[in-house]
């Protein structure tokens, strides 16, 4: 009870033989709620589809082309994340290898249809650098690949200048 | 004519009441009156406060991955010509979430600690409220019978997604706005202990009311006041209907008591004296 109830105090005294009940006890003011408020994490969810055909390539030539498929799922992802899915297939020479000769035509109808064409062609022969194609994933999309080496570079890996050796990767991910 | 006549009626009608009433006299004496003051006090003892919610996670977000940290601090302070002396009160607290994103409240695992830094019994093991729970359309987590240094009691609001989260709720929930809402209040529940003695005439009353000493390695109850129990007094402790043990304590001539502690039950009370 504060000291300034003392008037409250003598009240009750008069207002106790009227009947009149006081309570008594110390008052403790609620404090003043406080807030934050922030933001959940905006999600991408990006899976491979159920086709995966991704065997090593050990035997190749000329003529008789190797294929391979490689699907991905249409990407899920929150309202608002502002970021686009993309499946990047990159060509890469193993170190003290070669792969001149050798092309990955990408397409998105399998080879075995007439009039099949590439939506692109990896080749390590004009830019040996980092060769990749890189579209832009909003559906489900299944990538057909066809692998295949030139007769000259056939020759010459025959003939034991070079080791034939390389990569492709498939990489399923985010960009900005 | 006929208007005027009507006037002219009414005004010889009422000069003849006014001669009427100035014919009494009044000889009047009455006492003086008697006014009872009413002044309840409406003004807080102790007015609890909250620190702002900070952040300790701000470089990420909610999400799978990452679980947010907010601190925030709760605290009380006496206002002035208050009688109440004690450094230690009880709070309620409560942490809403709340947000238009069902899925987030529905997926949300969140606790508070509580940080008694200050006490040993509070300090051997961190004050751990129960799990949040989802309580109608928000998240809740609450704690009534609070005890709390009224300098200050550091809080800690840990947030994450439950483990079952999938990844489809977790699209679903992104980029969802959510906010913390802290809400710290009047205990109304707490049973206090307090000294009772010639001083109180042997009744509780607020001024001599005990509470939890959290720097103790046992829950003890404390009063502390170096001023108001003199030589003369004698007193126990009581919670409830329970008294502690022992004979009343008697404040020895010369001395006056500063600081009463008690375990409770049908423990004697300690009490702490100085020459007065």
């Amino acid at each position: 009870m504060k000291k300034t109830n003392k008037v409250l105090a003598i009240s009750a005294l008069i207002l106790g033989a009227t009947g009149l009940a006081t309570a008594s006890g110390f008052i403790i003011g609620d404090a003043v709620a406080k807030t934050k408020t922030d933001t959940a994490d905006h999600a991408l969810v990006l899976e491979w589809g159920t086709t995966q055909s991704v065997d090593a390539i050990t035997t190749l030539t000329p003529g008789n082309p190797v294929y391979r498929t490689i699907s991905v799922k249409a990407p899920t992802m929150s309202t608002g994340a502002g970021v686009t899915a993309t499946c990047t297939f990159t060509l890469a020479v193993t170190t003290d290898h070669t792969l001149n000769g050798v092309a990955v035509a990408i397409a998105t109808a399998d080879w075995a249809v007439d009039g099949t064409t590439a939506t692109s062609t990896l080749t390590v022969d004009t830019d040996p650098a980092v060769p990749s194609y890189a579209p832009t994933i909003s559906a489900d999309t299944t990538y057909y690949l066809k692998v295949t080496i030139t007769q000259a570079a056939y020759d010459t890996y025959l003939g034991g200048t070079g080791s034939l050796g390389g990569t492709l990767k498939a990489s399923y991910d985010k960009t900005a | 004519m006929k208007k005027n006549a009507l006037i002219g009626l009414l005004v010889a009608v009422g000069g003849s009441v006014i001669a009427l009433s100035t014919a009494y006299g009044l000889y009047l004496v009455k006492p003086d009156d008697k006014t009872i003051s009413i002044g309840i006090n409406t003004s807080a003892d102790v007015n609890l406060a909250i620190s702002d919610v900070a952040d300790a996670t701000s470089t990420v977000s909610l999400s799978k991955t990452n679980a947010k940290q907010y601190t925030f601090t709760l605290s009380g302070g006496t206002t002035t010509g208050t009688t109440y002396t004690q450094d230690t009160a009880i709070g309620d607290l409560e942490v809403k979430i709340t947000s238009t994103n069902s899925t987030l409240i529905n997926k949300l695992a969140g606790t508070v600690t509580l940080g008694y830094t200050a006490s040993t019994f509070y300090a051997a093991e961190t004050y751990s409220l129960a799990t949040g729970a989802v309580s109608g359309s928000d998240f809740v987590i609450t704690k009534t019978n609070v005890p709390f240094k009224l300098a200050g009691l550091g809080a800690t609001l840990d947030l994450s997604l439950a483990s079952g989260t999938t990844d489809a709720e977790a699209v679903t929930l992104g980029g969802a706005s959510y906010t913390v809402t802290i809400n710290w209040k009047q205990n109304s529940t707490f049973e206090y202990a307090y000294v009772v003695g010639t001083m109180t005439s042997w009744g509780e009353t607020d001024e001599y009311r005990m509470v939890p000493a959290l720097d103790t390695a046992d829950f003890t109850w404390v009063y502390d006041n170096d001023a108001n129990i003199t030589a003369g007094n004698s007193f126990k402790c009581k919670k409830g209907t329970q008294y502690s043990g022992g004979n009343n304590y008697e404040v020895t001539t010369g001395y006056k008591v500063t600081k009463i502690t008690w375990l409770g039950g049908t423990d004697a009370l300690v009490a702490s004296s100085v020459s007065a």
